[in-house]
């Protein structure tokens, strides 16, 4: 396996949040938490659940650490 | 929208130059050209020809369409079917405008429910057009109100009333906001405090939803068109691109008398509000005011910044609720985990319960190991007391044995060994066998003993 395939696979693995809204991140991490209180997971699958929520709360918190007022005007945006 | 004052002016001076559509109608009726009696010179047209003209004239006029009239209600009747017919009369002496009466008709599905007297000063509002079968010109009222009401007021009331007989107050066309809005749209004037409100209102709380300003004037003549214009742009601009991402429209205005906000009761602003499909929230004047484009619009707040407070989270109860979310996580796997460690536990104790006693099993087969190991030197002990025995009586059977009491074995010339008298003959050499040696004899005579034996 080459150098690239393996830092693609690394890089698969971390799951990638970018370009999700806010509402879908939040939402998933909603779900995961159910799922994972619901019981009726395999402990892998439940491991699974837990390291997803954990990485959608930090989206989540990055997201709203990044956030910044965007603001247009429809007249500067000569549409 | 016409103001009782407005008549027509410079603008509308001539309407038979002014109807756009009509244009090629004003100036020769293509449409009814060449009449009954042509000469080269002269048309001659038919009287329903000019009285068709005339209504189509009428009808196209954007003045006439649209009409607020007092007057006096004379020559009141109600036909058969239950419409209503009279004359609206100026009565009232010393009026500049006295002298004048228009025929009105009001049709049973505008007039039901509504009180007409005969000598009643009313304010009615309709359209003038001609009944051209009759070449009666009428003024086809949609409303009557007593004439002590406002002309706003009236205004009001009959588009109340018409656009809540169109469904656009429905409750059931309400629709809910997105929790997390992407991006507002906010028609409202650029200048104005309402502006910088929600602005700053949607920073403080929830930086992350975009705001798109839909500039427009919301006082003053063009308001309502250029209002209508702004959320039609937005609509238009979401429809066209999916990044725009328009999740909910803002229509406000600040606080202002009721003639400030007149814009926000105007037709085509709520049926733009009626006809966005973004969500709208109308925040027009304070609490207490309410215009048609609030009744239209899916949510109502009471001020421009409390529509901004309420289509947007809060920052910090997001923060907690994402940490109680991270915290129930966690909890929920320690708890995955404490069950699994339990049935983990509850299965080892089960297999231990399970397995068979090893240390029973190893003295087990120790003992029966040296029990057949008992049992084998015995065995061995019997067979080598047994070949012993055996060898002893070998050595009784022994031949040499026999030689060594002090016997001889006789053998013929062939070796054979000469066990009875009567093989041997006189004269016959024999081998005499000792323990010691071997003896050669001759036999000399023979006796038998057969008797003996």
């Amino acid at each position: 396996m080459t150098k690239a395939k393996k830092l693609k696979q690394a890089k698969k693995r971390q799951p990638d949040y970018d370009g999700l809204g806010y509402e879908v991140i939040v939402e998933r991490l909603e779900s995961a938490v159910e799922r994972l209180e619901d019981g009726g997971l395999t402990m892998d699958e439940a491991i699974a659940a837990y390291e997803e929520g954990v990485a959608l709360a930090a989206q989540a918190q990055r997201l709203l650490d990044a956030a910044e007022q965007r603001i247009r005007s429809l007249r500067e945006a000569g549409e | 929208m016409a103001a009782s004052s407005q008549l027509p002016g410079a603008d509308d001076a001539e309407p038979f130059a002014s109807s756009g559509a009509f244009e090629a109608i004003a100036e020769p009726p293509a449409a009814y050209a060449g009449g009954i009696a042509s000469s080269t010179n002269v048309a001659v047209y038919g009287a329903g020809q000019i009285s068709r003209y005339l209504s189509e004239l009428l009808d196209t006029d954007p003045f006439l369409s649209d009409l607020w009239v007092a007057g006096e209600v004379t020559n009141l009747s109600r036909s058969q079917a239950g419409h209503l017919f009279f004359t609206l009369s100026d009565t009232s002496a010393g009026s500049k405008l006295a002298g004048g009466a228009l025929r009105c008709a009001f049709f049973k599905q505008y007039s039901a429910g509504v009180a007409v007297e005969q000598g009643e000063s009313v304010l009615v509002h309709g359209r003038v057009s001609l009944y051209a079968e009759r070449g009666d010109l009428q003024l086809y009222v949609d409303a009557l109100q007593p004439e002590g009401t406002g002309v706003l007021e009236a205004e009001y009331r009959r588009l109340f009333e018409r656009l809540k007989g169109d469904g656009l107050f429905d409750p059931g066309r309400k629709r809910p906001l997105p929790r997390y809005p992407r991006t507002v749209g906010v028609v409202t004037s650029a200048a104005g405090a309402v502006w910088h409100d929600i602005q700053s209102v949607m920073a403080r709380r929830w930086p992350m939803t975009g705001l798109l300003l839909a500039p427009a004037a919301v006082q003053g003549n063009s308001a309502a068109a250029s209002i209508t214009g702004a959320i039609e742009e937005l609509t238009a601009l979401a429809s066209r691109f999916d990044d725009v991402n328009l999740d909910v429209i803002i229509v406000a205005r600040g606080g202002g008398s009721a003639d400030d906000l007149w814009a926000f009761n105007d037709e085509r602003v709520a049926r733009a509000i009626f006809a966005s499909e973004t969500p709208v929230v109308s925040a027009v004047g304070h609490e207490t005011d309410t215009t048609l484009a609030d009744y239209v619009a899916d949510v109502r707040a009471p001020t421009p910044s409390a529509a901004a407070e309420l289509i947007v989270p809060d920052e910090r109860e997001e923060r907690a609720r994402i940490s109680a979310l991270l915290a129930a996580n966690g909890y929920a796997l320690s708890g995955r985990a404490e069950q699994a460690r339990g049935q983990l536990a509850d299965l080892s104790e089960r297999i231990a319960r399970q397995s068979p006693d090893l240390a029973g099993e190893r003295v087990r087969v120790e003992r029966s190991l040296s029990q057949a190991h008992a049992f084998a030197v015995q065995r061995l002990a019997r067979e080598r007391a047994l070949v012993v025995s055996a060898g002893g009586r070998l050595e009784a059977l022994s031949p040499l044995a026999t030689l060594a009491r002090g016997y001889a074995i006789v053998q013929d010339a062939g070796g054979g060994v000469v066990e009875r008298v009567k093989a041997l003959l006189a004269g016959q050499q024999v081998r005499l066998q000792f323990q010691d040696g071997t003896a050669t004899a001759e036999i000399t005579g023979r006796g038998d003993s057969e008797g003996e034996r």
